[in-house]
């Protein structure tokens, strides 16, 4: 697998552009699953919704599984059918966002869920990894970043930024209460190898470099990154608020 | 008859070496010699009191004891009297023996005289004692029993006598004075509680009363003496029931005016009674006094009874006794051998009284001074309240200028950093310069901008390398865009002192403008970001290095002023160095 877009993409805007070793064409990196993805996307702006729907339609990859404007008609779609991607705008009126994704992750624990935002700031992107979701896209990506962001999601990575994962570390530490964190170090709650990767990404190192000094594939990093979204899920929760108070949350 | 009976009362009292004699024959006389037998002697018992005998009378009046001794004695006897007016002269046998009292200068007080008598004069068997007694006009005539016997155990009874009935009175009067004076200054300190100088009038009127006992006077003053003194008593009285009120809480009352009449009166009645003119009032405004001395004790009593302490009771009992005292005294009349009680009763309610006048005024002393020094803690309190109050609004200006200063900060950056990009933008676009997708490209570096600002806010504790690393996440996606290689060799970099948000967003922006400038004039194909510390490891050093064509030294744009400023305004150095195959911008931060 030689240097290919998502090799040195750490951001979830990452444009097709060559390498420095290679300058071989876009291709996803990972095996296309047999039929096609169905992506659902709720969006109160027609504008963006319309603009969604082309760059889904663009793609032979994925199939539309529905397209609304309000978090009412979402759930009524989702009382239907299971999408297997489901794409939120963090915007919708009345914290409608949020609110959607905590429900949907809890009706269909396996969908992918990831949140349209303008920022991936702390509040916005771990607000909504705690309330379920999977991954984020920056509302201004380009058509090509944000197909292949969705793509990567289904292979099993997650777009993280410094950051976040700067935030990650501090949230982590505070760690659980002193009777489940016997036998934990540092961080409670990750496990070494991902307490590492999240340090590296916080230095701004790409995963291309983090996967070639931990000598993993890519692949591996990025699904690290997936791990420590859930578990930051399952910790909010589960012990919901005594949780996210310890954690420095609340 | 009279004869016998006086021996009989002689053998009957005279077994030990003194004798009391309670009776003596009486023959009023001129005489200047002891009146033979057969004057006409009349039996009169003693003690005599010539204003129940024989009232109105005035003169030389002489008493005979018929003596009867065993032997004749080797020892010296003598005469003792514990009360006589106004003057008395012994003969024994015949003989002068003596004198007792002032010539022509009486005392109201009735002293005890003793009389020696040279044993060569007493024989064995009968002796005849007569004894001369002047009774001056207004000063009637007083003897007590007479006491005959040895004269040092005569002398010793002589002493005791003395000392109850007149030292004592004196200490007392002298007592009174000190009390009366201390009472009053005590009053002068608590003008609101006018029993401490009704108390302290009392005694001194008192004093003064019992000080006329023992003045001298001559015969025309001791009128005037009289009447001061019982204007004295008088205001004793008053001065002790205007006491009794105030103690017990009554306030003044129109009736109190019946008080003053009776003070007022006073003076003039006793004169008039002084001076023989014979009303009925005169003559009885003394046992007039003596019923007043039950009121303050009645009102002190009463009072005792509504508050139910200890200390009013005491108080209510003193008064009581100098009342009781002042009532029963003359029943007994004077001339008995019994002291004089009303002195004595008075000083017990001065003590009583006074302790617990001077208790009182000790309490509120103490009252005072613990409610100064609760004042002073209150007071000190309350300061410390102000002081951490004013504390208080320090510290919330000083939190309300920092975020007013964090607003501006932020303002101010917005303007420098999104602003700026959009005014460039907009300007780029009404020109018609640019391809739709490049204006899709400058609004997204907008979007990144704001981004950036928004990272900066965090505080990024003092490493340098996360802030760096979300630099290059911000500027990766437009790097990529342009077809620039990005080589990022930022290593650890040591903590850095002091490196507040408004330092952080400096840096940022200082490599920004660095590789900005790259981007949109160096026509590069590679950029270079380096951190490293430089030998003195005191300075953090950040190296931005690019292959493309440089610029010429003197086109310094404005962005490299920017770059410039904003180093020196977090004590930073920054270089830039052009070259025709690239350029150099070093920046070096100090490390503390």
């Amino acid at each position: 697998m030689t240097g290919s877009t998502m090799q040195d993409v750490p951001s979830p805007r990452a444009a097709p552009a060559p390498v420095r070793a290679s300058s071989a064409p876009a291709s996803p990196q990972v095996a296309l699953p047999q039929r096609r993805v169905r992506v659902m996307i709720v969006e109160d702006d027609p504008a963006f919704l319309n603009h969604c729907v082309r760059m889904l339609a663009a793609d032979d990859d994925f199939a539309l599984f529905a397209a609304v404007s309000d978090a009412a008609s979402a759930r009524q779609a989702l009382c239907r059918g299971a999408p297997d991607v489901l794409l939120v705008d963090l915007g919708l009126p009345d914290a409608g966002g949020i609110d959607l994704v905590r429900e949907a992750s809890r009706s269909h624990p396996h969908m992918d869920i990831m949140v349209v935002t303008v920022f991936d700031d702390e509040r916005h992107v771990l607000g909504a990894i705690e309330a379920g979701a999977t991954g984020y896209i920056l509302k201004d990506s380009v058509p090509d970043e944000f197909v292949a962001l969705i793509k990567q999601m289904r292979a099993g990575g997650s777009p993280i930024s410094p950051t976040i994962a700067r935030r990650l570390l501090s949230r982590f530490k505070a760690g659980p209460p002193s009777d489940l964190a016997k036998d934990h170090a540092v961080h409670p709650g990750l496990s070494p190898r991902e307490a590492e990767v999240l340090t590296l990404i916080a230095k701004g190192i790409s995963f291309g470099e983090i996967a070639r000094l931990l000598t993993v594939s890519q692949h591996t990093v990025t699904t690290h990154v997936k791990k420590i979204y859930q578990k930051l899920s399952v910790h909010s929760r589960g012990e919901a608020v005594y949780e996210a108070s310890r954690m420095g949350l609340l | 008859m009279a004869w016998a009976f006086a021996i009989f009362a002689t053998v009957a009292n005279g077994a030990g070496p003194v004798a009391r004699h309670e009776a003596a024959d009486f023959l009023l006389s001129d005489s200047p010699l002891p009146p033979p037998a057969t004057s006409g002697w009349q039996p009169a018992p003693l003690p005599d009191d010539w204003e129940v005998s024989r009232p109105g009378v005035h003169g030389f009046g002489w008493y005979r004891v018929r003596l009867s001794l065993a032997e004749s004695p080797e020892h010296p006897y003598a005469v003792l009297v514990s009360a006589l007016r106004t003057t008395g002269s012994v003969y024994v046998n015949g003989t002068y023996v003596g004198r007792s009292g002032p010539l022509d200068s009486p005392e109201r007080a009735l002293r005890p005289q003793l009389v020696a008598i040279p044993p060569s004069l007493l024989r064995e068997g009968a002796n005849d004692l007569y004894l001369r007694l002047h009774a001056m006009p207004r000063w009637p005539g007083v003897l007590s029993a007479i006491r005959f016997g040895d004269e040092s155990e005569l002398r010793r009874e002589y002493e005791r006598q003395l000392l109850w009935r007149v030292t004592g009175p004196q200490m007392v009067g002298v007592f009174s004075l000190a009390l009366g004076l201390g009472m009053l200054a005590l009053g002068r300190q608590r003008r609101s509680e006018p029993e401490y100088g009704w108390f302290g009038t009392a005694a001194l009127a008192f004093a003064a009363f019992v000080g006329s006992f023992f003045v001298r006077t001559a015969p025309g003053v001791d009128v005037v003496v009289s009447v001061l003194a019982e204007t004295g008593l008088a205001l004793s009285i008053v001065a002790l029931i205007l006491f009794a009120l105030r103690y017990a809480g009554w306030r003044r009352h129109r009736s109190e005016a019946i008080l003053w009449a009776y003070l007022a009166a006073t003076p003039f009645l006793v004169y008039l009674g002084e001076v023989g003119d014979g009303t009925w009032i005169a003559d009885n405004w003394r046992s007039a006094s003596q019923l007043a001395t039950s009121v303050p004790a009645l009102l002190l009593v009463a009072g005792a009874f509504r508050r139910k302490t200890a200390r009013d009771a005491m108080v209510a009992a003193s008064a009581s006794a100098v009342a009781f005292t002042s009532l029963v005294e003359p029943l007994f009349r004077l001339p008995s051998d019994l002291p004089p009680w009303s002195p004595y009763a008075w000083l017990v309610m001065e003590l009583v009284v006074g302790g617990v006048l001077v208790a009182s005024f000790v309490r509120s002393l103490n009252a005072s001074e613990r409610l100064n020094i609760e004042l002073a803690a209150s007071v000190a309190r309350k300061r410390a309240e102000l002081a951490l109050n004013h504390q208080r609004v320090h510290e919330m200006e000083r939190r309300q200028a920092a975020v007013l200063e964090e607003r501006n900060r932020i303002m101010r950056d917005m303007h420098d950093g999104i602003g700026a990009q959009l005014v460039s933008t907009l300007s780029l676009v009404q020109h018609g310069g640019l391809s739709t997708g490049e204006v899709a490209d400058a609004l997204r570096d907008c979007l990144d901008d704001l981004r950036l600002t928004i990272d900066s806010l965090e505080p990024a504790g003092d490493d340098l390398a996360p802030v760096l690393g979300n630099l290059r996440h911000r500027l990766e996606g437009r790097l990529r865009r342009s077809g620039l290689a990005l080589e990022w060799n930022v290593a650890d970099v040591p903590p850095i002192a002091g490196l507040s948000p408004q330092n952080v967003l400096h840096v940022l922006r200082i490599l920004q403008e660095a590789i900005t400038n790259v981007l949109k004039h160096a026509n590069a194909r590679t950029i270079r970001v380096e951190s490293a510390v430089d030998e003195s490891a005191r300075r953090v050093l950040i190296r931005v290095e690019d292959d493309g064509v440089g610029f010429r030294p003197g086109h310094a744009g404005r962005g490299l002023a920017n770059m410039r400023r904003r180093a020196q305004l977090i004590g930073a150095t920054i270089e830039i160095v052009p070259s025709p195959r690239g350029t150099l911008v070093r920046l070096a931060l100090p490390i503390d």
